[in-house]
């Protein structure tokens, strides 16, 4: 019974020592989190790698990252923000579906002074990126640093076999669809199932039908601008006929985006018309050269900006943050060389002014990177109204699948755009 | 005052007389846990969802209270209505198909004197057994119209005009995602059903064959009477989770081809989180809920009137 005694009483001891340990050990210790939309392993490693190279610098810090995908993203940080919880730092969309309705509900930090102050805005190119993120001009809630390029990838293999050229013009790009049908083999890949990519194919031709006024006037949801216009129809009509044609996978309803990726990548197809945050897998995993140019002009006359260069996320800090220095600190790190040549060397499109610009670490980045040489920016119709969002990828799935026409297509989507971008109902 | 030991632990207890309730009062002192839960997890979500749907809110910014629009709105809602009576589809077929399928496969493994039917009972019902994502990455493998198992097989038997984009095509895509929904929940009726046929005294079937019935007159007038109560947890359990269709339909379609697949549960999810229309998405999932009351509620009353019939 004594021994017993003995026994718990240096239990007892034990335990207490580690409970007044805990928090001296917690005091000296701080972990910042970090919370972007991304949830390609590649992309995960990359912040991880960042995250640990900053923490790296100061002892006694941490940084837990955590990715989301896009649609857990757009979900969870709002409850997380409205529950007066979420990160310090994180990674987010832009525009009213994300930041900048953040930023209005007073989650976000106003970086204007700070970023001023460190230089932030000097460092990039993307002097016409509307760092606004739907608010006044004057004030930044957000910082992006790489833009993601919308185009068509494509097969070198086959299109050497078969003596294709790179197109020119909408004509070229047509015939050598066509040529590619004829030798037998499907000539787009579309992961129409998942709706988004299908609507990826058709803003392509709606950004290169009209002036990037229009687009831009109708993500600040303009009312002079609108979507029922013949410059919509066209690009409607285009999409529809090239659907009909066969040049887009005629089991793209059926095919989700990463089997429609796959089908690309063993070779079953010869383009892929996608984002460039795809571009890591392109380069890595197909045993063919791939290859990048942007998608030719609907409205010749134009300039080139098809799917051009995008703003792509915009780093924000949690005005809840209990480590504002700390979180700052991350920012200048992320927006600074070291952080910046990582993302570029992983194969993101930074805007970061480089003295010397680091060579393309894959053909196909070079590929890109000349693509956006001659090309504007081209933002994104959709990116602050998700109600447009989604009505486009519900009556595109319909168009092709021929149970809506172009005109009833543009009419909904205008219709989609009075009641739930423009009204305040 | 009374000493009792709980796990050698002595315990200092009022007198016997004082822990003698008024009866009227005891059983409202046994409930009182469960109500604290049943209200707390229940009764309060309830009352905040129908507080919700009274606001427009985007799930961030300031609520602004606007009365009863979101069911007005809901009313002329052509989406929702389609949406619902895709879920009607789904209820009328899952009553037909899984049930009359989990009955026979029931009756076959209990009735009959068939050869290692503890393996088939198994097999049968290991889909139930699966995660609905599992279940829905499977289907989408089958489905799949390059490599997918449906049409590779109709391929090899030179059937390839047959092969088909089966998640694609808006006339086949509520079939589609209703056979795959099948193939899980048929389990579970067989296995209620096999528990309820077992129960069955012998004895009615020994004295209906000397009685010289067939195995319909077995069927009608013995086995449906004696497993009735079973039958009608199978269709309201069927016809509940039949409203409730939702990670199925989420990972395989999210409801396209356009909305040609879309049902209530994902409507109310794209309308609160996607769409941030959370006072809409709260007004979807109350008429939801309505539906669901107000079906099982007819169903238990048609059962009643049944019952007093006999």
């Amino acid at each position: 019974m004594k021994a017993n005694s003995k026994f718990m009483f240096v239990l007892l001891g034990l335990l207490a020592l580690l409970l007044m340990a805990a928090p001296v050990a917690a005091q000296d210790d701080v972990t910042l989190t970090f919370w972007f939309e991304g949830d390609a392993p590649a992309t995960v490693e990359l912040f991880q790698q960042v995250a640990d190279a900053f923490a790296a610098e100061r002892p006694g810090v941490a940084v837990e990252i955590t990715s989301y995908g896009f649609d857990d993203f757009l979900r969870v940080m709002p409850l997380a923000l409205d529950g007066g919880e979420g990160p310090d730092v994180a990674y987010v969309p832009w525009g009213l579906q994300a930041l900048g309705r953040y930023a209005l509900a007073g989650h976000a930090v106003e970086l204007t002074e700070m970023a001023e102050a460190n230089g932030w805005l000097d460092r990039y190119e993307m002097s016409d990126i509307r760092l606004t993120n739907g608010l006044t001009p004057d004030q930044i809630y957000g910082i992006p640093f790489e833009n993601v390029t919308i185009g068509v990838f494509y097969n070198k293999e086959i299109f050497a076999d078969l003596g294709l050229e790179l197109p020119a013009s909408l004509e070229d790009f047509e015939a050598i669809m066509g040529a590619i049908l004829d030798a037998g083999i499907t000539p787009v890949s579309v992961g129409g199932r998942d709706s988004w990519p299908l609507a990826h194919v058709w803003l392509q031709l709606v950004h290169t039908a009209m002036p990037i006024e229009v687009i831009t006037g109708i993500e600040e949801n303009d009312p002079a601008y609108r979507l029922d216009t013949p410059e919509f129809l066209a690009a409607t009509e285009k999409t529809l006929e090239w659907a009909q044609a066969g040049y887009l996978d005629p089991n793209m309803l059926s095919t989700g985006f990463v089997d429609a990726n796959n089908l690309f990548i063993n070779g079953d197809v010869a383009m892929n018309i996608g984002g460039t945050w795809v571009m890591n897998d392109f380069a890595d995993l197909p045993e063919f050269a791939v290859g990048f140019f942007p998608t030719p002009q609907l409205d010749p006359a134009l300039p080139w900006h098809a799917g051009g260069k995008n703003p792509y996320n915009n780093l924000m800090i949690n005005s809840a943050t209990e480590h504002m220095d700390l979180a700052i600190a991350f920012v200048d790190y992320m927006l600074g060389e070291a952080a910046q040549t990582a993302f570029w060397d992983a194969g993101h499109i930074t805007a970061y002014q480089f003295d010397e610009m680091p060579p393309p670490s894959t053909p196909l980045l070079a590929d890109v990177a000349d693509a956006n040489s001659y090309t504007g920016f081209g933002y994104n119709i959709g990116v602050t109204c998700s109600a447009l969002n989604l009505a486009t990828w519900r009556t595109l799935q319909e168009l092709v699948g021929g149970d809506i026409s172009p005109e009833e297509l543009i009419a909904t989507n205008q219709q989609v755009y009075e009641e739930d971008c423009l009204s305040d109902e | 005052m009374s000493v009792r030991s709980l796990f050698g632990i002595r315990l200092l207890l009022p007198p016997a007389t004082i822990l003698r309730w008024p009866k009227e009062v005891s059983p409202l002192i046994f409930i009182f846990p469960a109500l604290v839960v049943y209200t707390g997890f229940f009764i309060y979500p309830l009352v905040k969802l129908l507080e919700l749907s009274l606001y427009k809110w985007d799930g961030i910014l300031a609520r602004k209270f606007i009365g009863l629009r979101h069911y007005q709105k809901l009313l002329g809602d052509e989406r929702f209505w389609e949406a619902l009576s895709h879920n009607f589809y789904w209820m009328i077929a899952a009553i037909i198909v899984p049930v009359l399928f989990g009955l026979l496969l029931a009756i076959l493994l209990s009735r009959s004197s068939m050869y290692g039917s503890i393996i088939f009972r198994t097999i049968f019902f290991m889909p139930q057994v699966f995660s609905s994502v599992t279940v829905a990455l499977i289907w989408q493998w089958i489905y799949n119209p390059s490599y997918g198992a449906i049409n590779v097989f109709l391929a090899s038997i030179g059937l390839e005009h047959l092969t088909q984009g089966w998640l694609g095509d808006s006339g086949l895509v509520l079939p589609a995602l209703f056979i795959a929904w099948s193939w899980v929940h048929y389990g579970f009726t067989m296995i209620i059903f096999i528990a309820a046929i077992d129960a069955v005294d012998e004895v009615f079937f020994d004295a209906a064959k000397v009685d010289g019935a067939n195995w319909w007159q077995q069927f009608r007038h013995i086995l449906l009477p004696s497993i009735r109560g079973a039958l009608t947890t199978i269709i309201l359990v069927t016809a509940i989770s039949s409203f409730q269709i939702f990670d199925l339909v989420y990972v395989l379609t999210r409801g396209g081809p356009g909305d040609a697949s879309m049902v209530v549960p994902v409507y109310m999810l794209e309308s609160a989180f996607t769409l941030r229309k959370v006072g809409y998405g709260a007004t979807v999932a109350i008429a939801m809920g309505v539906v669901i009351v107000g079906f099982s509620v007819l169903f238990l009353a048609l059962r009643g009137v049944y019952k007093d019939e006999d």
